[in-house]
C-alpha cells in the first residue's frame, strides 16, 4: 500500500498548499464516492476504463515502451463500437462482435506506432502522441459526417441492445456493469502473461537489458509491434465499455482523458498489472468527486490533473532514490 | 494570393519556431525535451496573465518567459538532480502544465475555458510598401515579436556555430564525459540550457496567445509542442534545419485554413489533422538519415 498512503498524502499536501481544507475535500470525496450506492457505482464504472488504459501503459512498459497513445487508441475502440453496435446483429454475436472489433481498431492504431519504431525508428512517445492527434480529428469528422445521425446532435447513433453490456443488480440503486469483470479478467490475464509465458519473460528481459535479450535472438522489431498492438486492443477495449455501458453512442466530447488518466495509473501501480486495480479504484475516486470538490469547495477539476502530474514525476524520483540506495549496497 | 499564403504560413510558423529552437538548446545539450507542449502552454497562460495585470503585453512576454523558464527548471531539476527518466518527466510536466493553467484560470480570473481579452502585442502595418502589394501582403501585418524572432534566429545561429559556449553545449549532449574532463560541469551546461529552452517555449506560447489572438483558452497550444519536436527532428538538430522544418509545418497549417470549404470539398478535420500525419510521415522518412546528439536522453545513468 506504500504509493497509495503516498499518494493520498500528495493530494492532501496539494490540496492544503492551494488554500483548501484536505479534511474537508477528503470528506466531500469519500461522500460522493464510497459513500453511497450510487456513488459507488458510478466509481466502479469510471474505474473499469482505467484499469484498462493502465494496462495499455504498463504491457509494452515491461519491454521499455511508452505507450502515451491510450486516448486515440481509446477513442477508435469507442467509436468502432459505436458504429458495429447501431448496426443489426444476432443477439448472442453482437456484443462480441462490438468488443472484438473495437479492439482491432484500437489494436491496429497501437501496432501502427509499433511498426513505426521497428521499422521506421520513429520513437514510440512521439509516433503516439502524434497518432493521438490523428484519431482524435479523425474520429471528430466520423461524428460530425458520416456517422452523425444529422440531428444537430454531435453524436452517433445509439446502439442495439444486443450490443449492451449486460449488469449485475446488487442493491436498490447500484449495479455492476459485466465491463467490469472484463476489465478485472484483463488485469489477471496480463499479469499471467507477464509472468507466466515465455511471451512474458521475453517481454520482461527486453526491458530488464535490451542488448542481452537481442543477442538472446529475441526478435526485437515482431515484439514492438505485437506489445504495441496489444496495448492499443486494450484501450480500444476501454473505448467500447465506454460506448457499451455508458454512453451507448459515441460523441465528440467522449472520454474526460482516460487515455493518459491510464499513465498515472500505471505509475502508481508500479508497473505490475494486478496493481492497476486498485491503482485504478484510486484515481476513479477522484474522478468520481471532482464535480461535487469544485460544486462544494471550489476545488477545481483540473487538480486532479495536477496530481496525477505530480504523482508520476514522484514515484519515478523514489525510483531512481531506490534504485541508487540498491546500487550503493551491492558495491559494498 | 500566394503571397498572402506564404505570409499566414510564416505566421503560423511562428510559435512553433519559438518551441522548437527552445528544443534545440535542450536537446543538443543531451536532455529529450517531450515537455515542450507544456511549457508553451504555461507560457500562453503567463503571458496572458502578466499582459493583463500590467496592462502591457511586454509584460506579458517577460511573464511567459518566466513561467516557461520555471517549466524548464523543473524538468532540468528532475533529470538532472535526480534522474527521472527524461521522458517520464516531460509527461509529468505537461500534466502538471495542463492542470496548473485550468487551475490557475478558475482561481485567478473566475474563467471556465476562456480567459477575458488581455492587450495584445503591436504589429506594423507597413503602411509604405502600400505600392506594391505583393510584397506588401507579404511582409505585413508583421508582429513586433516576429521581428524579435528573426533577430533571435540569427543570434541562435551565431551562438551555435562561432561562440564557446555553444561548442560546449554541443560538446555535452555529444559527450559530457569529455567536457567534464575538459575542466566544465556538463550538468551546469545542461541546468541552462534546458531552462532557455523552456524560456524559448514560454514566448511561443506568448506568441500564441497575446501575439496571434488576444486571449488563453485551455490547452490552447493544442499540439504545437509536439510538432515542434517533430520539427526539431526532421530538421536533424540544427538551427537552420528546425526553421525550415516549422516553416513548412506552418505552410501546412496555412494551407489548411485556405482551402477549408473552397477548391477540394475535404473536411475540415482532414485539415486539422494533416500537420500530424505530415510530421509521422516525415518522420518515418527522414529518423533514419538523421543523428540524434551522441548522449541524448542519458543523463539517468
Amino acid at each position: 500500500m506504500g504509493p497509495f498512503g503516498f499518494a493520498i498524502a500528495v493530494a492532501a499536501l496539494l490540496l492544503w498548499g492551494a488554500g483548501y481544507s484536505p479534511f474537508e475535500a477528503f470528506r466531500v470525496i469519500i461522500r460522493s464516492s464510497w459513500g453511497s450506492p450510487a456513488g459507488l457505482e458510478l466509481l466502479l464504472l469510471k474505474s473499469m476504463p482505467l484499469i484498462l488504459t493502465g494496462l495499455a501503459v504498463i504491457v509494452p512498459m515491461r519491454a521499455g515502451l511508452f505507450n502515451i497513445g491510450g486516448e486515440g487508441q481509446l477513442y477508435l475502440g469507442g467509436v468502432v463500437a459505436a458504429y458495429i453496435g447501431s448496426q443489426v446483429f444476432p443477439i448472442g454475436l453482437h456484443i462480441v462482435a462490438v468488443i472484438a472489433l473495437g479492439m482491432c481498431a484500437g489494436g491496429l492504431w497501437g501496432a501502427l506506432a509499433g511498426y513505426l519504431k521497428a521499422k521506421r525508428g520513429v520513437h514510440e512517445v512521439i509516433g503516439t502522441i502524434l497518432l493521438n492527434f490523428i484519431a482524435l480529428h479523425l474520429v471528430n469528422y466520423l461524428v460530425l459526417g458520416p456517422l452523425s445521425t444529422g440531428q444537430g446532435v454531435v453524436r452517433t447513433a445509439y446502439i442495439q441492445s444486443t450490443a449492451e453490456m449486460w449488469r449485475i443488480q446488487v442493491a436498490e440503486n447500484c449495479s455492476i456493469s459485466g465491463g467490469l469483470f472484463i476489465a478485472l479478467l484483463c488485469a489477471f490475464l496480463c499479469q499471467g502473461l507477464l509472468y507466466r509465458t515465455p511471451f512474458g519473460w521475453n517481454t520482461r528481459a527486453l526491458g530488464e537489458n535490451p542488448v542481452a535479450s537481442r543477442y538472446a535472438g529475441i526478435p526485437v522489431a515482431r515484439y514492438t509491434i505485437v506489445l504495441m498492438g496489444a496495448a492499443g486492443a486494450l484501450a480500444g477495449l476501454a473505448g467500447v465499455l465506454e460506448t457499451s455501458v455508458i454512453h451507448r453512442s459515441f460523441h465528440a466530447r467522449f472520454g474526460p482523458g482516460y487515455g493518459f488518466d491510464g499513465i498515472a495509473v500505471a505509475f502508481l501501480a508500479r508497473g505490475e498489472p494486478w496493481a492497476v486495480i486498485p491503482a485504478a479504484l484510486f484515481l476513479s475516486t477522484l474522478r468520481t468527486a471532482d464535480a461535487d470538490l469544485q460544486f462544494e469547495l471550489g476545488v477545481p477539476r483540473e487538480t486532479v490533473l495536477i496530481l496525477e502530474g505530480v504523482l508520476i514525476v514522484l514515484i519515478a524520483v523514489l525510483h531512481q532514490v531506490e534504485r541508487r540506495k540498491r546500487l550503493q549496497e551491492a558495491a559494498g | 494570393m500566394i503571397s498572402v499564403l506564404l505570409h499566414a504560413a510564416a505566421v503560423k510558423a511562428a510559435p512553433i519556431l519559438w518551441a522548437s529552437l527552445g528544443g534545440l538548446y535542450s536537446e543538443r545539450s543531451g536532455v529529450v525535451n517531450i515537455g515542450l507542449e507544456g511549457m508553451m502552454l504555461a507560457g500562453a497562460f503567463f503571458a496572458v496573465l502578466g499582459s493583463g495585470s500590467f496592462d502591457s503585453p511586454w509584460a506579458g512576454i517577460f511573464c511567459a518567459a518566466i513561467g516557461g523558464g520555471l517549466f524548464g527548471l523543473l524538468h532540468a531539476w528532475l533529470c538532472l538532480r535526480w534522474k527521472v527518466e527524461q521522458i517520464i518527466s516531460g509527461i509529468g510536466i505537461n500534466l502538471i502544465a495542463m492542470g496548473v493553467t485550468g487551475f490557475l484560470l478558475l482561481r485567478i480570473f473566475n474563467a471556465y475555458g476562456n480567459s477575458p481579452s488581455v492587450p495584445k502585442l503591436p504589429s506594423i502595418s507597413g503602411d509604405f510598401l502600400i505600392d506594391i502589394p505583393i510584397l506588401h501582403r507579404l511582409v505585413f501585418p508583421l508582429g513586433w515579436l516576429h521581428l524579435v524572432l528573426i533577430a533571435a534566429v540569427v543570434l541562435i545561429v551565431c551562438f551555435f556555430r562561432k561562440t564557446v559556449w555553444g561548442l560546449r553545449l554541443r560538446a555535452t549532449g555529444e559527450n559530457p564525459h569529455a567536457v567534464r574532463s575538459a575542466g566544465i560541469r556538463p550538468e551546469r551546461i545542461q541546468y541552462l540550457a534546458v531552462t532557455f529552452s523552456g524560456i524559448l517555449a514560454g514566448i511561443g506560447g506568448a506568441q500564441l496567445a497575446i501575439g496571434d489572438i488576444s486571449a488563453f483558452h485551455i490547452g490552447m497550444t493544442n499540439g504545437r509542442g509536439f510538432i515542434a519536436l517533430a520539427a526539431l527532428i526532421c530538421g536533424r538538430w540544427t538551427p537552420g534545419g528546425v526553421v525550415i522544418a516549422c516553416l513548412g509545418f506552418g505552410f501546412v497549417e496555412a494551407m489548411g485554413e485556405h482551402l477549408q470549404g473552397k477548391i477540394f470539398s475535404l473536411p475540415a478535420e482532414f485539415y486539422l489533422a494533416l500537420p500530424f500525419v505530415l510530421a509521422l510521415l516525415a518522420l518515418a522518412a527522414t529518423r533514419w538519415s538523421a543523428r540524434p546528439p551522441a548522449a541524448l536522453g542519458k543523463t539517468g545513468v
